[in-house]
């Protein structure tokens, strides 16, 4: 009786440990899932672009990425000069502005729009790489976009007529700064990127003079700039080749496939001179690379992307370029001041 | 003639009357001439029978009248006829002769046997007499227990603890209790046997193994082989040693075989073989089916043919109680039992007892099962928006659960089962809804070809994130999970082999509980959270419906199992009074378990 009763524990067990099992196991709550992603939407699209169409978000990234303008008026027939503090001074002379074709100085008030290229953001906010025709890299000390309009239409500067600029550099200034003019598509789009821009070296290669504004009292900065007189209006800067007897190399910037030449821009960011420089878009290798960047320079390779409705701001700190294959860059999200807030540091 | 008239007339007249035997009668007698005579004359005579022959020989009249002139009469066996009975030629003469005889049985037999119960069937036993039933209850309970540990304390005390210290040849014998022809009594009666054997072993005198082995050897005695008869010995007393007491006052229980000479198996018809055992005091001892031990000590003086046992339940019920003092001498032809137990003896008797009530089915059933079910959800609205409730019916649909559980089945007759256990069931609801905007991440390796240089090209391998946007159709199992107690009462049908039954009850919910999704009232995907606004559900949906229909197969005698298609109704609401709309569940399923019996006898 015993031995049956103990056979039948050894069963009871036996049976409410599989019950056990099978209930403990039953526990676990099960989730699957099915994702469908949407067709059309900005991320999904991952194909580069032999050629970058208007319509890409990459300009309007920047469009929104271009600084605001100072604006005033003037009487061009009069002329006048306009002073920002100590910074910025711009002399227009009695009528050295003229409409288009054979209209002559303009009556009356002209609108004056002024848009500074102080800092190495300002560069890349205006998509203005400090480089020539030939991706000959510059060094720059600054500029100003300058635009005179009557009645919505652009004046340019009277033939033999000059305007003085005079401003500072927000860093040290550098010796030797020549006159460069931005050399613009045409036409020149209103919105976005200029795609055709180059920086052109003015005829005169004097090297444009320095000067300075010394202040005893710490409240009050000193200024140290350049005085430009310019022979056109709208992109006018001081820059120089820059004189570097390094070797040079071709450096290749990798993102993920989210990032392409629709959407994205690519700069390296020199850390020792004021020199911008654009990774154009690689569609074989689908990637962003520049070539002559001397070995052993600091820079930052400095992503912007707009993909649908978002910006993404990726940044790659190079201490010393030197032969490699690649740097590969990583995006955040990030919003739109923050990135313009991040440039405007650089 | 009839009347006795005549009888009496010659009864009067040669009442006083002598007249000589003729020389050579008895001769003759002895020689069997007159039977052959007798027989020669009368082989074909055909006579009526009296009116009240019959009723006077079922009276005993007969019986009593041939005991009292035979009672002190003696006469010696013929010398050929142990050799005849040992040939077999009496067994063949009367089985040739009532082989295929028929008799009734005696009325009133039965009531002997065992006397019919009052059975008016209007209730369980249990319901009519609960104080007699739990009485009843202690009395078995008390009595198991105590039998338990009897036979417990019984098998601690084997034989050898009993033994007595110069009885080594009884030793022997029980110990070799495989000689041929006897009864191998711990294989056949096990525990209890050992018992008897124990008890047998101490009423043995030590110095004369033949006290208890005394049988009247004039007498023929048949009987129906029994076991587990018990044969009162008072009065018989045995001053030829100190254990004769014991024995006088002892019930001697026999589990062996009695002293019988096989006459036909097939039959059951035994006759004892007389052997020149020594009355005690005096007082001739009849031990028909008394254990013999002392034969299975293998005395010369006893050749004994035993008979093969028959299995110790087959005939428990079948057999009369005997008192051994009823079977002294010619006085048990006297007795009426005993004449109609002689008398049934000799006919073969296919008896059928009426089934004993007292001893219930005392099996017990230990069922586990595991059922899948099938759902079946009703919903009424009660303040939800029609768009709500279309939702919800888009999102929702039923899947299979499961019930697993272990019952207590106890079956109170052969057909009506009770059982109750613990369930636990699972309801399976899968629930899709889509959600907008979702950003998915992929680990990708780009492989790029870069030209560094006029005829510097490299092949580069970038592992990035990939991340794209769209939709996720998501897909979440809900779980309404419950312990239940279940409480139902099955009648089944059937043979031994297969049964089919229909089981009814009801289901007690002890908890329940879910776990997953739901559409709470803004139409948004939220977690079921215990004690949540959104939880529309009980914690406990109270009573269900339960009924089925089993169909039991068996496998051995302690396995079965079964195959129980079901169906429970809940009776009440699973979600509480403040949801917007009344849901119901109920289930169908079908119980798949194994029957293991926990108390089968």
């Amino acid at each position: 009786m015993a031995d049956t009763l103990k056979v039948n524990m050894k069963k009871i067990v036996f049976i409410i440990g599989i019950l056990s099992v099978g209930f403990f196991t039953a526990c676990n709550k099960e989730l699957s899932d099915n994702f469908t992603t949407y067709n059309g939407h900005p991320l999904n699209d991952t194909i580069w672009a032999r050629n970058v169409p208007s319509t890409a978000s990459v300009h309007d990234l920047f469009t929104n990425l271009r600084p605001g303008f100072i604006v005033d008026s003037f009487d061009v027939s009069i002329g006048n000069t306009f002073r920002f503090g100590d910074s910025l001074e711009i002399s227009f002379g009695p009528g050295s502005a003229v409409g288009q074709g054979t209209s002559g100085v303009p009556p009356g008030m002209s609108k004056l729009e002024i848009m500074p290229l102080k800092r190495k953001g300002d560069f890349i906010r205006t998509y203005r790489p400090t480089t020539d025709s030939k991706q000959n890299l510059l060094e720059t000390g600054g500029g100003y976009f300058l635009r005179v309009s009557k009645d919505n239409q652009e004046l340019t500067l009277f033939k033999g007529a000059t305007l003085k600029i005079k401003f500072n550099d927000v860093d040290t200034p550098k010796q030797n700064m020549q006159v460069f003019y931005g050399q613009e598509g045409i036409p020149a789009p209103i919105k976005g990127i200029d795609t055709s821009f180059f920086w052109v070296r003015d005829f005169d290669t004097t090297a444009l003079p320095l000067w300075y504004t010394f202040s005893n009292n710490p409240l009050v900065p000193s200024y140290f700039g350049y005085e430009i007189l310019s022979k056109n209006l709208r992109w006018v800067v001081a820059e120089k080749y820059l004189d570097s007897t390094r070797p040079k190399t071709k450096i290749t910037a990798i993102l993920s496939p989210n990032f392409t030449n629709k959407n994205t821009a690519v700069f390296a960011v020199f850390a020792n001179s004021k020199t911008i420089v654009e990774l154009k878009g690689d569609y074989p290798s689908r990637s962003f690379n520049t070539k002559n960047i001397p070995l052993g320079t600091t820079l930052k390779l400095i992503s912007l992307s707009k993909i649908g409705g978002n910006y993404y701001l990726g940044v790659k700190d190079i201490s010393s370029v030197a032969i490699v294959t690649s740097y590969t860059i990583v995006p955040v999200e990030h919003s739109l001041s923050y990135i313009i807030s991040y440039l405007n540091k650089l | 003639m009839i009347d006795n008239q005549f009888d009496n007339f010659l009864n009067g007249k040669l009442k006083d009357h002598s007249a000589p035997v003729p020389a050579g009668l008895w001769d003759k007698v002895k020689d069997t001439q007159l039977d052959q005579f007798m027989g020669d004359t009368f082989k074909d005579h055909i006579a009526p029978v009296p009116t009240d022959l019959w009723e006077k020989v079922t009276d005993s009249q007969f019986d009593r009248f041939i005991g009292n002139q035979l009672n002190s009469h003696q006469a010696p066996v013929p010398a050929d006829l142990w050799d005849k009975i040992r040939d077999k030629q009496l067994d063949d003469f009367f089985a040739d002769k009532l082989i295929d005889h028929t008799a009734s049985i005696p009325a009133g037999l039965w009531e002997k046997v065992k006397p019919e119960e009052k059975d008016d069937r209007k209730g369980f036993f249990f319901f009519r007499f609960p104080a007699a039933a739990l009485i009843l209850l202690a009395l078995l309970l008390g009595g198991t227990l105590g039998g338990y540990l009897y036979v417990k304390r019984s098998d601690n005390t084997a034989l050898h603890t009993t033994k007595p210290p110069n009885n080594k040849g009884l030793h022997n014998s029980i110990e070799n209790a495989k000689i041929p022809g006897t009864i191998d009594n711990h294989q056949t009666n096990g525990e209890q046997t050992d018992g008897n054997i124990e008890k047998a072993t101490t009423l043995l005198p030590n110095n004369n193994n033949k006290t208890i082995n005394k049988i009247e050897s004039k007498t023929f005695s048949t009987s129906i082989q029994k076991q587990n008869t018990i044969i009162e010995e008072s009065g018989i007393s045995n001053g030829a040693n100190a254990n004769t007491a014991n024995l006088n006052q002892s019930k001697i229980k026999s589990n062996q075989t009695t002293q019988t000479s096989k006459l036909n198996h097939s039959t059951g018809l035994f006759i004892t073989k007389p052997n020149n055992n020594k009355e005690a005091n005096g007082i001739p001892i009849y031990t028909d089916p008394i254990i013999n031990n002392n034969h299975l000590l293998g005395t010369d003086e006893n050749e004994v043919d035993y008979a093969t046992p028959y299995h110790s339940t087959l005939l428990t019920a079948n057999t009369i109680p005997t008192e051994g003092n009823r079977f002294t001498g010619l006085q048990s032809l006297l007795d009426k039992q005993l004449a109609n137990n002689n008398h049934t003896s000799k006919f073969r008797n296919v008896v059928i007892c009426p089934a004993d009530y007292k001893n219930r089915n005392t099996d017990l059933y230990l069922e586990p099962y595991l059922s899948p079910d099938f759902a079946f959800k009703t919903v009424t609205n009660n303040s939800a928006t029609q768009q709500y409730l279309l939702k919800k019916d888009s999102s929702e649909s039923m899947q299979i659960g499961y019930s697993a559980g272990i019952r207590l089945v106890k079956p109170i007759s052969n057909n009506v089962l009770l059982k109750a256990g613990l369930q636990y069931s699972q309801i399976n609801e899968k629930y899709v809804y889509r959600t907008e905007n979702e950003v998915k991440t992929t680990t990708v390796v780009s492989v790029r070809t870069i030209i560094r240089a006029p005829g510097d090209t490299v092949i580069v391998r970038d592992t990035s994130i990939l991340l794209q946007i769209g939709y996720h159709n998501n897909t979440v199992y809900n779980h309404f999970r419950s312990f239940d107690v279940p409480f139902t009462v099955g009648y089944q049908f059937g043979n031994e082999n297969f049964k089919i039954g229909i089981n009814a009850g009801v289901i007690f919910n002890v908890s329940t509980w879910q776990e997953g999704v739901i559409l709470d009232s803004s139409m948004a995907t939220v977690p079921l959270v215990k004690g949540g606004t959104a939880n529309a559900y009980k914690s406990n949906i109270g009573l269900g419906i339960y009924g089925g229909i089993s169909i039991v197969k068996k496998l051995s005698d302690d396995l079965h199992i079964f195959a129980e298609p079901y169906f429970r109704y809940n009776l009440s609401n699973m979600t509480n009074t403040q949801s917007p709309y009344q849901q119901k569940i109920n289930i169908g399923g079908l119980s798949l378990g194994l029957r293991f019996n926990l108390n089968r006898k």
